[in-house]
Order: structure tokens, then sequence, then C-alpha cells
């Protein structure tokens, strides 16, 4: 090994870059896993039920986050985590589980979602983390995306298989994020990952 | 073949891909089809007493389709 190549990874000698090593940038994926112990799922259904009802105000977005889970992202440039989310409109919150369990989409919004990865944290849950590293021009390509997004998202939110584009996690798969190694160990050990065998995003039926 | 292959998949997991199925059709009768297999997979879930944890609001169907038996073995209210 005699010189750091594309984002640092090492080359062979004998194969040396012909252009200066570039300076990667970082994307850093942030994710929890839903809490549904007994206690927090009987205050949150119990919260939509009385919603429901006309009983209660229902429980706070960031609850029901807590509840599902979610993932967003940060870049290098600063530590605001975006996330993608439904806009519901005038909708209570049951209403909207309700239509994105049927297939419905609401408009996709992009918000910073920071305080709820801080909730997580505080509340006993593990916020998993990974970097995605990007040459500088991929890079301003990504921002440019999450900037236009930042603005006015192009994408509809759903469940899967609904006809929303996309949720929280694939929507950076749109904005172009690599999330997969590419080991096929990990892919294959995506359980169920053949299982549906054919996936749909949007409202192409 | 493909019964051999969804029977290696976890009973969790099943719920979550008739879920799935259930949201690509807005065919009634497809969707009554999907519930009826929904509900015999939360028994078989029940029976196991191994089912630990609840399903994410996207691994279940909307609360009208949902069996019975769901509500009450998670004790959370049931809808209207």
């Amino acid at each position: 090994m005699a010189f750091a190549g594309r984002c640092g990874i090492p080359i062979p000698r004998g194969y040396a870059p012909m252009n200066v090593v570039p300076i990667c940038r970082i994307i850093t994926i942030h994710t929890f896993r839903g809490d549904r112990t007994t206690a927090f799922r009987q205050r949150l259904f119990g919260a939509l039920n009385d919603e429901r009802n006309r009983r209660g105000p229902g429980p706070s977005l960031t609850d029901c986050r807590l509840f599902a889970g979610h993932t967003g992202l940060s870049t290098d440039t600063d530590r605001v985590i975006y996330g993608f989310n439904p806009s519901r409109g005038a909708d209570p919150i049951w209403q909207m589980m309700q239509r994105l369990r049927s297939g419905g989409a609401y408009p996709g919004v992009v918000r910073d979602d920071t305080a709820v990865f801080m909730a997580a944290q505080q509340h006993g849950l593990t916020v998993l983390r990974f970097d995605i590293a990007l040459s500088p021009s991929s890079f301003q390509i990504f921002r440019r995306r999450l900037a236009a997004e930042r603005r006015h998202s192009k994408y509809s939110y759903g469940f899967p298989d609904g006809d929303g584009d996309c949720n929280c996690t694939t929507w950076m798969e749109r904005l172009g994020l690599p999330l997969l190694t590419g080991r096929m160990d990990e892919f294959i050990a995506i359980t169920s990952v053949a299982a549906q065998a054919r996936r749909r995003f949007g409202l192409c039926v | 073949m493909r019964r051999s292959r969804q029977s290696k998949i976890p009973l969790e997991t099943q719920l979550g891909l008739l879920a799935m199925r259930f949201r690509s059709t807005r065919d009634e009768s497809e969707r009554d089809k999907v519930a009826v297999q929904y509900a015999h997979m939360v028994d078989r879930l029940i029976a196991s007493g191994k089912w630990k944890e609840m399903p994410a609001f996207e691994d279940m169907l909307p609360d009208e389709w949902m069996p019975k038996a769901f509500f009450k073995f998670w004790s959370i209210p049931a809808p209207p």
C-alpha cells in the first residue's frame, strides 16, 4: 500500500492515483427502534382512542415516533437531524394512522427532528448511528437535493406498499444515499428480503 | 415451494407482509381474504406464547380490520 485513495481507501502499489486525494464529506444516519413496552403502548393507544372519541387531545407526534421508531440524517455542515414526515393537515393523529394503515398517503415534509432523537435517548432508547462517506462532488449533489427537499418535498409519505412514495427510511434512498454496504451476507440476512416479491412505491397502480 | 419459503419467515414478519398486501389493493374481497389470514396469524402468534413485541403501526391493518384478539392480547383499547 502506497497511497490513500478516494475517501482514504488504501490503493495497492502499482495503482497510483492520477489526481489529488479528495477529502470525503460525511452524512450520518440516525435511527432508533420504537418503545413497545406495556406501559408506553397503553398510554399511546389510550391517547389515540381518547382523541378518536373526542375525550382528549391525543398523543404527541413525538410519542408516536417513540413507539414507531424513526430515521433521520445529518451532515457534517451542521448538527441538525432532518427527518421525513407526513404532512397531515387538519387530520387528527388517529385518523392519519388509519389512513396510512389503509394504504393512503400524505404529502411529505422534511423537518428538523433533532428533538425527536434527543427524546428517544432521554427515553432510554438506543439511537444507532452510521456514517456514509461521499466524495465532495457527490456531497454537493446530495446537499442540493436535501435543500430542495427541505423547501418542498417532491415525495409523498406512506407505509410500505401503500400509495406513498416512501417513509422516513426509504426517503433516504430517494435522495440517492446508499444504505447497504454491498456485502452479500448483509443483504441476504435482511429478514424476508425476497418474501415480498414486489415492492410498490407511489401511485403506479 | 412458495409455502416452504413462507414457513421459514417468522410469524411476526408475516404479519407485516400481510399488512403490505392489504395496502397494495383496494379490492374489498381481496382485503377480506388478507384480513382473515391476518387474524389467523394473530391467533397463531398468541397460541405460540412467544409473541413478545407489539407490531409497528405499518405492520397493522386499519382498526376496523384488526381482529379483536389483537387488542385484548396487547391490552389496548379496541375501536368502537
